[in-house]
């Protein structure tokens, strides 16, 4: 939060304080005759973007709250303690950062270390391992799988073919929420189609 | 590092570290890391949340006003519940001395009216709308810069939405089968045998490939010959993800055609459904974090699958 550059902040140490002598505000008769002829709707969306009281300031919609140089002096401590929070903050994400980046290379050199071995003792296994498969395209036993099938349960080996697509992660993997969902975990799922080896 | 930029997964081979080939024969087999990922999300810890407290005071203080008109019909009932909510939450934020309203203005403020509804103290809420996740030891606590507990109890009556808590019954029943514990950790699937040896294991390691199998096809078999079928799992890839040189059969062991047995780990993620016991014959199986994974093997173990499980 840079709010020392906030224009408030740089307009105070021209302005002592806010004075609402200084406020400059729009002529209240001309909006109001404006208004009246207006849509009602359209007169409150102008007052939500625009404002009635304007402050010189760079942003064009203004920060009018009256008291705001008093609220922020009650928000923060000072300026050296409020300098202090941002740095032990960064700080404590780069902390964060580091750990997450040393468990990704943990994990990386485990994998290397794995193929390495795998290439060492079974040479065929490991270049099978490596082969970039076309995923766009059905496999041999799919499609005779599918062949020797009929009707509904063709239809629905089909779904099951095209609702896990290989080199794609699976869309059942959900990213995380606030809070868990209502039922929790479906710990009764079964497989809409028997599962085959 | 320049030796890590040049190698990479897709050629092992060619890497200048790989070692010559090993002629001896060794026995493979393919066992499986059965992740739970999160389900919640990253609890904040005291300090980042004391700073987004922090910085919603602060935004308070300098944000616009909140266009109440364009959210709230004049003179209706929410409108005048909000600005009341609203003003508890700046009291709340900067703790404002009490002055005393002199007049006719004092019986307006009392029936929750507003002199000047254009300077209604009712700013725009960012970070307090997005409600700071309670870590899961502390009790829900209402929050200096913003009350989010007033903002879902107006809503909540409003849309009558439950909002389950973090601390779910399987937490507090501490109930290991559950993968509804720990929401906001990644849990991994332990394994006990009936036989030999009552130690927990990962699933799979019986057996090895069978002819003309491939790795990730012999880890997908494994997989669910252990933990049953009424799991929706997805194996990750085709490349392991760790190895051990772990003990052969004691079929094989006699034998003298193999060196060594191999065991290569493989990732995969569990989406729905529960591990059935009865299909790999099962003693006991757990869902534990990797620092309960840890207590629970055995040391020489845990050397082999620390580096492949996620601290969070």
């Amino acid at each position: 939060m840079s709010f020392l550059f906030h224009p408030l902040w740089r307009s105070s140490l021209l302005h002592s304080f806010h004075n609402p002598s200084k406020i400059i505000t729009r002529n209240a008769t001309s909006a109001q005759k404006k208004t009246d002829s207006m849509d009602p709707k359209l007169s409150i969306i102008r007052r939500a973007l625009y404002p009635p009281n304007i402050k010189h300031s760079a942003t064009p919609t203004g920060s009018w709250r009256p008291n705001t140089m008093r609220a922020l002096w009650k928000a923060i401590p000072d300026k050296q303690a409020h300098y202090t929070i941002e740095r032990a903050f960064k700080l404590h994400l780069r902390h964060k950062r580091q750990r997450r980046e040393a468990e990704l290379e943990r994990k990386f050199d485990s994998m290397r270390n794995a193929m390495v071995e795998l290439a060492r003792i079974d040479l065929p296994l490991a270049q099978e391992a490596n082969r970039q498969v076309d995923h766009r395209i059905r496999t041999e036993a799919e499609v005779n799988m599918l062949s020797t099938l009929r009707g509904a349960q063709k239809t629905l080996a089909k779904a099951k073919i095209e609702g896990r697509i290989r080199g794609l992660f699976p869309r059942e993997l959900k990213i995380p929420t606030d809070t868990p969902p209502r039922e929790g975990w479906n710990h009764d799922w079964k497989p809409p189609v028997a599962h085959t080896v | 590092m320049a030796s890590k930029a040049s190698t990479s997964l897709l050629s092992p081979v060619e890497s200048p570290e790989t070692p010559h080939h090993d002629e001896r024969k060794y026995f493979i087999q393919t066992a499986i890391l059965l992740n739970r990922s999160p389900t919640l999300s990253h609890p904040p810890t005291s300090f980042e949340a004391a700073y987004y407290e922090y910085n919603a005071k602060i935004g308070r203080a300098l944000f616009n006003p909140f266009p109440y008109q364009f959210y709230f019909k004049s003179g209706s009932v929410l409108k005048s519940q909000f600005n009341k909510e609203e003003r508890l939450r700046d009291k709340e934020a900067f703790n404002w001395a009490k002055k005393p309203r002199r007049g006719k203005h004092n019986a307006e403020l009392k029936s929750g009216k507003t002199l000047h509804p254009a300077k209604d103290s009712s700013n725009e809420e960012t970070e307090e709308q997005i409600k700071a996740p309670v870590p899961l030891d502390e009790p829900p606590k209402i929050s200096a810069g913003g009350s989010t507990i007033a903002i879902s109890g107006m809503m909540a009556k409003e849309e009558e939405e439950e909002i389950m808590s973090r601390t779910t019954d399987a937490d507090l029943r501490k109930d290991v089968k559950s993968l509804d514990r720990k929401g906001h950790r990644n849990l991994y699937l332990l394994i006990k045998r009936g036989k030999g040896l009552p130690d927990w294991t990962l699933p799979g390691a019986q057996g090895g490939l069978r002819y003309g199998e491939l790795l990730h096809e012999a880890a997908e078999r494994e997989l669910y010959a252990d933990c049953g079928v009424n799991i929706d799992a997805w194996i990750v890839g085709r490349h392991p993800i760790g190895y051990m040189d772990d003990r052969l059969p004691s079929t094989l062991q006699s034998t003298g055609q193999y060196a060594g047995c191999k065991t290569f780990f493989f990732k995969a993620h569990i989406m729905a459904g529960q591990v059935d016991p009865t299909t790999g014959s099962l003693a006991d199986f757990a869902w534990m974090t990797k620092s309960e994974v840890r207590k629970a093997v055995k040391p020489e173990y845990w050397t082999n699958i620390r580096d492949i499980m996620s601290d969070f």
